[in-house]
Order: structure tokens, then sequence, then C-alpha cells
């Protein structure tokens, strides 16, 4: 199943230049069941790394521009009278596919947001007091812009909990760079990507990473991590967040073909992971985040 | 441009709430040393900023606090008419604390303030050093780290309780740093005391006249007058110490005072004897002059003799300066009087006689000096007047009139040690013999090794002169009340309100195991309060240089002291941080033991773990560093995964065979360490 994903992660690559440790991280929040959320300026290739993902996927996949005048409705779908069967008929939106990307999510009006981030939780919706259970697999990779450009509505602390990950893909390399502007256009590079990974072995493969072994030294290793982050912040790593972190370490131990999650696998997803959860501490932003992570994981010792 | 101070409270409250009740708390303790509106000035200021601004947002003008600046500084001037002095100069803090709490809205602000509420808890310490108040004071500083813990920690009140446990243990942590900074830190000035309070002293004590009722109203305060430790062992029993205080030579009826005396005529070594008694006494400051000897002095140099007093007329002793610190000095003294001459000018002073006597008194001393031969008969027979003719003994006399002493003697009969000294003395010089009023203490309380005397026991007795034999020490509450000599004034009291009280008997017993518990209590919390005292408050740099000497350290300049302190400074810092380290680290179990065994063997050869590295990652870096053992120092690595974090039944025999298969000692690769160092993943 191993090589599936390394397939996998090597025609993404191809797409993205020079982002495989990025691309890697993806995958694992997508075989940890969890949602993705990638921040970066415009321009270095969010769009195109779920729209590459998606594609390798097999999965279907619907995209949603998200504008500050998007209503629920246009996301989760509404009920329409049909004249010929006396009757309403729910119509779905777009959320109903089992990839979904959200362009620029924070540019939605918060009430647009929780209406989505509330699907993303409960795993279905519900209007007009029918309840419509959403695809499985059901993943949202949602992309937004750095909270400080104009005409943005920054996700409240709670929501962005919500997400397994946050990546940031940043400027690619020189070589990268020039790998690109030889090549051919990104888009057309996408349409014409084959699956290489199928709905029913994802699951497969998602099940297999809940039986990763965590042991009780990890666990200890783990929750050192998280008192850390209580001790040092003001509000530390929430129990989801524990649990995500546990979640994202076993499809990272996975994706390194091994049957037990080792303290390198937590370290390797745990700024990916904990980032976002704690940038919102006082006076910290993004890169804020990230340093915390970062120096989260090198004061807590591994016995 | 400068950044705007934020208009919004952003503070969080508890902590807010927190150094506020710490500052009151440090501040309860001086409420009497300070302007009561200050006070209040601080009280509003703090329920404003707590209650108005962080629930409004809106910080205070600038217009306000400067209008209350000037409120403050006219409050002053009014109150003390001047900024110099403690009382002022703490009011003006106050209010200055109050503004402070006013504009408190930042991180910077509140640890200024937290700094503020350490320093008012401190100035209590200027006015007393009761044992007491130092644990107080103890309490508000743990108090203020611990809101300073939880300030850094999020602010949340329900943190509180962790918070002040660690700041507890912060402060414990610093606790031998301080022990070490105490004992060694040159000591520039003379001891560790700073009060400097005058308002405090002179309100019960000693006076330097004698008048009725003087020193009955000091016979409930349990206020402890001075210590008294025998250096030499000698310790006379408690009945026999009579702590000389002050004599007094001009008598008017009950009041005395005195006297026109100047010259210390008596001052003569040699003229005592008996076996020498050393005290070493601890005065408490009254803000007088008056120093307290056994029965009496004697004026020999003694070793421990540092302080300088003169003698004054009458044989007593007095301190040159008015004390207002913890006075010490030692001083020997003899119980026997070989005098024989009296100087003319003594005696005259000796038998002068009240401007007015009335005609009964004067019968009445007349009387008995014709019925005796002697002077020593004229005095038994005063004593034995005293005893039969129905007299009592009370703390509570009533007042006396206009002719006090007819009074006493033929109507009331009522009095207090006073009444009957200064009666006394009056009849003695009616009937020729040159006498004089001793005030001082009697006896005190035997608390192991030293002697407490307490306000309670302050005392009044006479010496008469006899030919042949000196001033013989008369007192003639003995007459009255023997038991009040012999047990104590407390005991005496107890005793007394038992026979008035014969209802109760049955539950007197229990009464008085209750009374002696609450007596053994009472005399073990004097006995630390002693040993602080002794050993804290009094440490000086006269102690300090002994203490050097029985270090082993002679002759110690400023110089060395701060050596010694900066070494054992360092020596602590060190221990406590191996502690900390230690303390840390949970135990190892033994797969946990043979891979430290292999970390500390690839440690020798210039590879180091760093804590956070996992097995894995440190066996990649060890393996690229040596590359000639890189299988072996693989295998190690992920057997030791394998059994701490894998699923299987742990056996470490395995991983003790793996590190057995590694050499005993690494070839330093050199070049190829430096490019192996750890990084942690930066996706």
């Amino acid at each position: 199943m191993q090589s599936r994903i390394e397939a996998l992660v090597a025609q993404v690559s191809e797409i993205i230049v020079g982002k495989e440790d990025a691309i890697r991280l993806a995958v694992a929040c997508l075989l940890a069941r969890g949602h993705l959320l990638i921040e970066d300026v415009p321009g270095v290739g969010k769009t195109t790394l779920s729209h590459a993902l998606a594609r390798s996927l097999g999965l279907n996949f619907r995209r949603i521009q998200f504008t500050s005048d998007l209503l629920p409705a246009d996301i989760l779908g509404n009920s329409i009278f049909d004249r010929e069967q006396q009757r309403f008929v729910f119509h779905a939106g777009p959320i109903f596919s089992q990839v979904v990307l959200i362009d620029e999510v924070n540019r939605a009006t918060p009430k647009t947001q929780s209406a989505l981030l509330e699907a993303m939780e409960e795993n279905h919706v519900t209007i007009d007091g029918a309840s419509h259970v959403l695809p499985v697999p059901f993943f949202v990779m949602a992309t937004q812009n750095p909270q400080h450009q104009v005409g943005t509505f920054p996700l409240p602390e709670s929501q962005l909990d919500r997400f397994l990950m946050r990546l940031e893909l940043g400027v690619p390399s020189r070589s990268a760079e020039r790998t690109m502007l030889l090549g051919l256009e990104r888009r057309d590079l996408v349409r014409d990507l084959k699956p290489v990974l199928e709905g029913e072995a994802l699951r497969e493969i998602q099940t297999a990473v809940r039986g990763v072994h965590t042991s009780a030294a990890l666990l200890d290793y783990l929750q050192d991590v998280l008192e850390g982050s209580r001790r040092r912040h003001r509000t530390g790593l929430s129990p989801r967040a524990g649990l995500a972190l546990l979640r994202a370490s076993q499809a990272w131990a996975f994706m390194q073909r091994r049957d037990m999650v080792l303290p390198e696998d937590l370290q390797a997803v745990g700024v990916a992971v904990m980032a976002h959860r704690l940038g919102e501490d006082f006076e910290t932003t993004a890169e804020g985040g990230r340093a915390l992570a970062q120096s989260l994981l090198r004061e807590t010792a591994v016995a | 441009m400068k950044p705007s101070p934020p208009t919004r409270s952003v503070l969080p409250i508890a902590p807010l709430l927190g150094v506020c009740l710490g500052i009151l708390a440090g501040l309860a303790p001086l409420l009497s040393q300070v302007a009561p509106w200050a006070v209040l000035l601080l009280i509003g200021a703090a329920g404003m900023r707590l209650f108005v601004s962080q629930r409004s947002g809106a910080m205070p003008s600038l217009a306000l606090k400067v209008v209350l600046i000037a409120l403050g500084a006219g409050g002053i001037a009014l109150t003390y008419g001047s900024m110099l002095g403690t009382e002022s100069g703490l009011s003006i803090l106050i209010i200055l604390v109050a503004l402070k709490v006013l504009e408190t809205n930042s991180a910077r602000d509140f640890h200024v303030l937290a700094l503020l509420g350490y320093f008012l808890a401190l100035c209590d310490l200027f006015f007393s050093q009761d044992l007491l108040l130092w644990l107080y004071v103890g309490l508000v500083v743990v108090w203020v780290t611990a809101t300073l813990v939880c300030f850094h920690r999020g602010g949340q009140a329900r943190a509180y309780w962790r918070a002040s446990r660690t700041a507890g243990a912060l402060l414990l942590q610093g606790l031998p740093l301080a022990l070490v900074l105490f004992a060694l830190f040159p000591r520039a000035y003379g001891g560790f005391r700073f009060q400097f309070s005058r308002s405090l002293i002179g309100t019960a004590g000693m006076s330097d006249r004698l008048s009725p009722g003087s020193v009955a109203s000091l016979a409930l305060s349990e206020t402890v007058a001075f210590r008294a430790s025998f250096p030499d062992g000698n310790v006379p029993p408690l009945s026999q110490m009579y702590w000389r205080g002050a004599v007094f030579w001009k008598g008017n009826g009950l009041n005395w005072e005195p006297g026109p005396l100047r010259d210390p005529l008596e001052r003569r070594i040699g003229q005592l004897g008996g076996t020498p008694i050393r005290q070493r006494i601890y005065l408490q400051p009254h803000g007088g002059k008056w120093l307290f000897a056994l029965d009496r002095p004697s004026g020999e140099r003694t070793r421990g003799d540092t302080a300088r007093f003169d003698f004054m007329p009458g044989s007593y002793l007095q301190s040159q300066r008015i004390l207002f610190n913890l006075f010490t000095y030692e001083v020997v003294s003899r119980p026997e009087n070989r005098e024989t001459v009296l100087a003319r000018e003594q005696e005259r002073a000796a038998l002068a006689l009240p401007l007015q006597v009335s005609p009964r008194v004067k019968a009445l001393a007349e009387s008995w000096r014709a019925a005796s031969k002697t002077d020593r008969e004229v005095i038994d027979r005063a004593l034995q007047h005293f005893r039969v003719e129905r007299f009592s003994y009370s703390l509570e006399p009533g007042s006396y009139g206009q002719d006090a002493l007819d009074e006493f003697l033929f109507e009331r009969r009522v009095g207090f040690c006073e009444h009957y000294a200064a009666t006394f003395a009056t009849l003695m010089r009616l009937a020729g013999i040159p006498s004089r009023v001793v005030i001082g203490y009697h006896g005190g309380e035997l608390n192991g090794s030293y002697v407490r005397v307490r306000q309670s026991d302050a005392h009044a007795w006479t010496e008469a002169w006899i030919k042949g034999k000196g001033w013989l020490r008369v007192d003639p509450t003995e007459a009255i009340a023997p038991e009040r000599i012999s047990s104590g004034l407390a005991s005496y009291l107890e005793s007394q309100a038992a026979a008035s009280d014969d209802a109760s008997s049955g539950a007197s017993n229990t009464a008085l195991g209750w009374r002696e518990m609450m007596r053994e209590m009472r005399l073990a919390w004097d006995n630390i309060n002693y040993q602080w005292d002794l050993r804290v408050l009094n440490y000086d740099e006269d102690n300090q240089r002994s203490f050097f000497a029985q270090i082993g350290i002679k002759n110690a300049g400023w110089m060395e002291p701060l050596l010694w302190l900066l070494l054992a400074a360092l020596v602590l810092l060190s221990l406590l941080s191996l502690w900390l380290r230690r303390s840390g680290k949970p135990p190892r179990d033994e797969i946990g033991r043979w891979f430290a065994k292999f970390t500390k063997l690839l440690a020798s050869a210039g590879v180091v773990r760093e804590p956070w590295e996992g097995p894995i990652r440190f066996g990649e870096r060890a393996a690229a560093a040596c590359p000639n053992h890189a299988p072996a120092i693989q295998h190690v690595a992920t057997t030791y995964a394998k059994l701490r974090y894998g699923a299987a039944p742990q056996e470490p025999r395995e991983l003790a065979d793996a590190v057995r298969a590694l050499p005993k000692s690494f070839a330093k690769t050199g070049g190829e360490l430096a490019s192996a160092d750890a990084t942690l993943p930066s996706p």
C-alpha cells in the first residue's frame, strides 16, 4: 500500500516542483481523515496543489470559490419546489463530494464559514430539518490568504481547530522555479493526471492508519508536549489537538512503512498540526505559531 | 511617531485583582502609620481600575491623573506639613501606587505594580520586626509572586492555586541563596534592624517618675521588656531577681522622682560582694535610656561588653543614648552590699521630707522610732504594721486624693507595690532612716537558658540605709502579699481569682491544666522569638566576624566575605540546576538504561543526543558521524525504537546484545561530525 502512496506523492511532486515535504504532509493529513488548510500568499500554487491531489486520488471533486457574498445555501444546497412532483426536492450543494476544494476560505462571511466547518465536523448537513449524510471519504482542502490581507474574515480559533493541519507552501527554490518556468502550463498538467489511488484503496489505508501502534512511551511523550504547551501559553493545546497530533503521527508512521509511532513521526507532523492552534496566542502571528510549535518540540525531551 | 497607548483594558482581571489585594495586604500593618485618606484613595483607584475601566475599557485620562497628583500633594502638605519623615514618605508612596494602579494597562505596568507590592510589604518591617510580622510579610511575598506566575500563565483565576504552589517552590529554591547572602554579605552597619519609628515606642513601659498606678497600669501587659541570659551559668532563684531600673530620691507622698543628685558617688568597685552574676541582656527598644541589671550592677568590665552606659546615683545604669533598637549589653552584678560610708549629699537627699505630711502619719513614724532601739527594729515594726493592719494588695486601688499618704495609711489601705514602696520610704525618712525608692522588674519567667521579663513584672521597692550595713533592700510588698514575690504576679492574680470563685472548684483542675498548657505554649513561642532576635535580627558586624572566625576565616576584611559569597552562590546555583535537571527525568527502566549507555558511548565519540531527539534520528546522525560502525549503531537505534515504541512484548536482552556488540570506544572522525548537527524538521 505504501508504494501507492509513494506513487501519489511522486505524481503530485511533478506538478508542484520542490515541495515534497508539504505534499507528504498533505497526504498524511488525508490518510488521517483530517481536513487541510493551506495558507500562503497568492500565486505559490495552493490551488494547483489541491487540484493535483484530488485528481490523483480519483475521487469526485468540486471546487468552491469563497467570496464575501456567498451564502450557506450556496455550498450546502437547498430545497426547491418541483412542479411536476408537487413537492420540495433537495438539490445538493457542491459540498456533497468526496474532495472539496475551498478557495480563499477567509473571504466568506463568518456565517458561511461556520456552515462549512459544521459540515466538516459532523460529516452531515441538516437542511430544512432533514439530515443529509456527506460522502465517504470526505476531505476538505481549504486555501486562505494570510490574515493581514484586505477583505478577509479571519477564521476564529475554535474553527481553525477543525483543520487537522495547516501548511504553508512558500516561494519555490530558484532551481524549482526555473523548472516550473521552463515546463508546461501547470493547469494543463493537472488536467492530464491519472488517478493512482482508488477510493476503496484509500479507505483501506485510512483504516490501517488507525491500527498503527502507539506505545505508552509515545503517549507519555505526546502528553508531555501537550502539558508543555499548556504550561507556556495562555491557551495550550486542547485534547482535540492532542488527538489530531496522534492521528497525524500515525499516518506519518504508516507512510514511513512502520507499524509503530516514533517520536520522530510526531516531530515531523508536529509543526503542521500545532502551529495554527497556537498561533492565536497573544501577539503572535502565523509565523509566531510555527516558532512556538517548534520551540515546544525542541524543549520537550524524549525519554 | 510614538505608538499611542491602548485605550482599552488589555490585562486579564484575575492577576490585576491579585496584585491589588497583595498591595493592600502589604499595607495592612502600616495602616496606623499612614494617612487614612491615602489608603482610601488607593482602594478607590483599585476599585475604579478593576470594575470601571476593566468593564468599559476606558482608561483614565491624563487630566484626571494630574488632578489626583495635585490633590495628593496638597493632602500630604495639609496632613504632615512636610515631605520628610517616614509617615509622609509612605503616604506619598501610597498615592503614587494608587496612580499607578489607575493607569496600569500593560505587562510592564503590571510588573511595576508587583514590585511595588514587594516594596510595600517590606516597608512593614520598618515599624516592627516581630517574628509574626516577618511570617506575614513572607506570605504577602508568596502571594505577589503567585500573582506574577499567574499573570505569565495567562491570568485565569482558577490557575491561582497552582501558581501559588509554583511561587512557593520558586521562593524555596531561592532560600539557600538567601541564607548564604544573609550569613556572608558584608555588614556595613550595625545589625539587620532598620527600625526607626518613634511613634510605637514609649506607649508602655517604665516612666521616669513614680506615681500611684504607674506600675499597676503595666500589670496586665504581656509585652516583653527584655530577656536575659546568664553566660556563666550562674542563675539566681527567680524570687531573688530584682532587676534594678532606676532609683528615685525625691519623694512627695505617693509621687517620687529621680531627684537632684548628679554625681554617682557610689560607683566604687569592691564595695559589693558575693559571687558575680554575669548577665547578657537583650532589651526591647523602649524609647528611653533605662537599662536593667540584677541588684546590683558592680561596674566590672566583662569580655562581651561592648555597650556604653553610665552609672547613676543609686547604682543604676543608664544608656548614653535613647534606645530605638534592640539593645544588647553585658553586665556583672553581685548580690551582697558592703558599703560603709554614705556621702553627705546622698544622706541629705535620702532624708528629705515631703513638703507636707499629716500629723497622723508623722505620729505613726515617731511612735515606731520611740519604741525601737535600732533602725532595723523600726523597719520590722513598719513591715509588721502593714501585715497586721488589714492592708490589701490590689491591681485597682482606685485614685487617691489630696493627702494621698494619709488616706492610704489610715482610710483605704488598698494599694499596689508603688503605693507600698512610696509610703514605706516616706515613713522611714520620717523615722530618721535614709531611704529611697527603686523601680525595675521583679522575677520573670525562666525559659530554658534565659529569663523573659515582661512589663507585667514591673515592680517598685525601697532601700534603707542601715549604719554599718549599707543600703538594704526592703520590699514592703513582700509583707502584704508574700506570694506575689515568691511566685510572681500572674500566679498571685490567679490564686486570688480562684479564692474568690470557690463554686467552680471542681472545674478548676482542668482550668489549671489548660492554663499550664497555655503557659508552656507561650514560653515555647517566646523561645522561638528569642532565638530569632538573637540569631537573625541581632546578626551584626561583630557576630559576622565571630561567625567567620568559627568557620576558620580570621581577620576578614570586606573583600574576603564577598569572595566567599560568590563562591557559595556559585556552588548553590550549580547544585540547584543539577537537581532541577535530575528531578525532571523519570526513573529509567532496563531498556532505558541500555539506551542511556549507548548515548553515553556516542557522546564520548562527540555525538551528543539532544534531549528532544528520537532514537532513529539520533541513530542516523550517529551513524553518519561514525561510518565505520554505522550498521551496529543503527541496529541499536532500531532495536531500541522497536522495544520502546513497538507493540511486541519488551525483551531487553536484544537491546543489551546490540549495545554490547558496539566497540568500547569510537575513533573520532573529526570533520564528519560537524556536518551532522541535529536539526528539527521544519516542513
